[in-house]
């Protein structure tokens, strides 16, 4: 296991591929907080970022010869989680639309909508994470998948492309446009 | 102030910021930044905001995550134990050892040299064969004929031996 620490991310799938479970282990001591991160900011609940988590995990073990050395573990990894992030987030769609349309005129509550306007306490000038949080999960989707991987897990343009499959130009022109759209939502949230 | 330009240099923003703007483009967006104060204020909110994005406090998985997992991982496989002593390293390290051995014993039956008078426990035809390559003809008539008297079955069992040289078969049987 100790000799297993010094190897890279390719070499320890490697070893698990011929079934040193070892390797999978220190894979997951790896990647599990980094994929809790980057799944907690699509769903912004922690259990249900650890179980997917899990999941991610379970494919990768189940799937271990599927991964070819042509692409980074990293990038192998970030992709089922984020493949499996957005699939969650559909289906939370769905629920929700099912649920807001089942419900009648009169079984509707009114809930005012927390806009983040009361600025009160936090120092101007100076964004809080929370802040932050709420406008990314306020971007167009292909924004707010950009915004994590690129500004919050600072992945590379590279690593971006190939877990997105779009060319490296248009990972760069996205990365612009989703930071501009954040600061405009940053300042409505503000006014 | 907002003139045509800002759509342009705000755009230039991610560039910019990598370093990666040509000398000519660079100088442009210094340009205007000195002299437009909303195009400053977009860059200073998205510095503030991307710093403050870096430095963003993590969520950590919870000291079970990995035993949960495994144990998840480990109901989940059809052939449990099994599964897993036929897919482990060490198991495939005994099984190719054993295949090695055998194909060895194998390989040593067939080297070893008959005529030399080494023979292992399974070299009885190349004994017999040698007999009856060495004794003459009325030897083996008489063997037979000893194995006759011996029973059917030691009979069979030396007609059986000796069939393996064809040419050594016909004059035995001619014998008889």
């Amino acid at each position: 296991m100790n000799d297993l620490k010094d190897k890279t991310d390719e070499q320890l799938i490697a070893a698990f591929q011929q079934d040193d479970e070892n390797a999978f282990v220190l894979l997951v001591e790896r990647y599990r907080d980094r994929l809790i991160n980057f799944v907690y900011r699509f769903l912004n609940d922690m259990t249900d970022a650890e179980d997917l988590v899990q999941e991610t995990f379970v494919k990768v073990y189940r799937k271990k010869h599927s991964y070819r050395e042509i692409a980074k573990f990293s990038t192998w990894i970030y992709t089922i989680a984020g493949n499996l992030a957005r699939s969650e987030l559909r289906k939370r769609k769905r629920r929700k639309t099912y649920t807001m349309s089942s419900l009648g005129y009169e079984d509707t509550e009114f809930t005012p909508v927390d806009t983040g306007k009361d600025t009160e306490g936090i120092v101007f000038n100076s964004y809080a994470g929370e802040e932050i949080m709420k406008a990314i999960d306020q971007l167009p989707e292909p924004f707010k998948t950009i915004t994590i991987l690129r500004d919050i897990q600072e992945l590379s343009y590279e690593d971006i492309s190939t877990i997105l499959d779009i060319p490296m130009g248009t990972v760069k022109s996205r990365v612009n446009r989703a930071r501009l759209k954040l600061q405009e939502t940053l300042s409505y949230l503000r006014e | 102030m907002q003139n045509s330009d800002c759509g342009f240099i705000r755009n230039q923003y991610t560039e910019f910021k990598d370093n990666t703007l040509t000398p000519e483009t660079k100088a442009e967006v210094d340009t205007h930044l000195a002299e437009c104060h909303a195009c400053q204020k977009v860059f200073t909110e998205l510095d503030q905001a991307l710093s403050t994005m870096h430095s963003m406090e993590t969520v950590q998985a919870s000291p079970n995550f990995t035993t949960t997992l495994l144990s998840k991982i480990s109901d989940s496989e059809p052939a449990g134990v099994w599964q897993r002593l036929y897919n482990s390293s060490y198991t495939k390290v005994a099984g190719y050892a054993i295949a090695a051995g055998m194909v060895v014993a194998i390989g040593l039956n067939f080297i070893i040299d008959p005529v030399s008078g080494v023979s292992g426990g399974n070299n009885s035809n190349f004994t017999i064969e040698q007999q009856v390559d060495t004794n003459n003809q009325e030897n083996l008539v008489g063997a037979s004929d000893s194995a006759l008297m011996a029973g059917n079955d030691s009979l069979n069992l030396n007609s059986k031996t000796i069939n393996s040289g064809s040419s050594t078969l016909q004059l035995v049987n001619g014998g008889n």
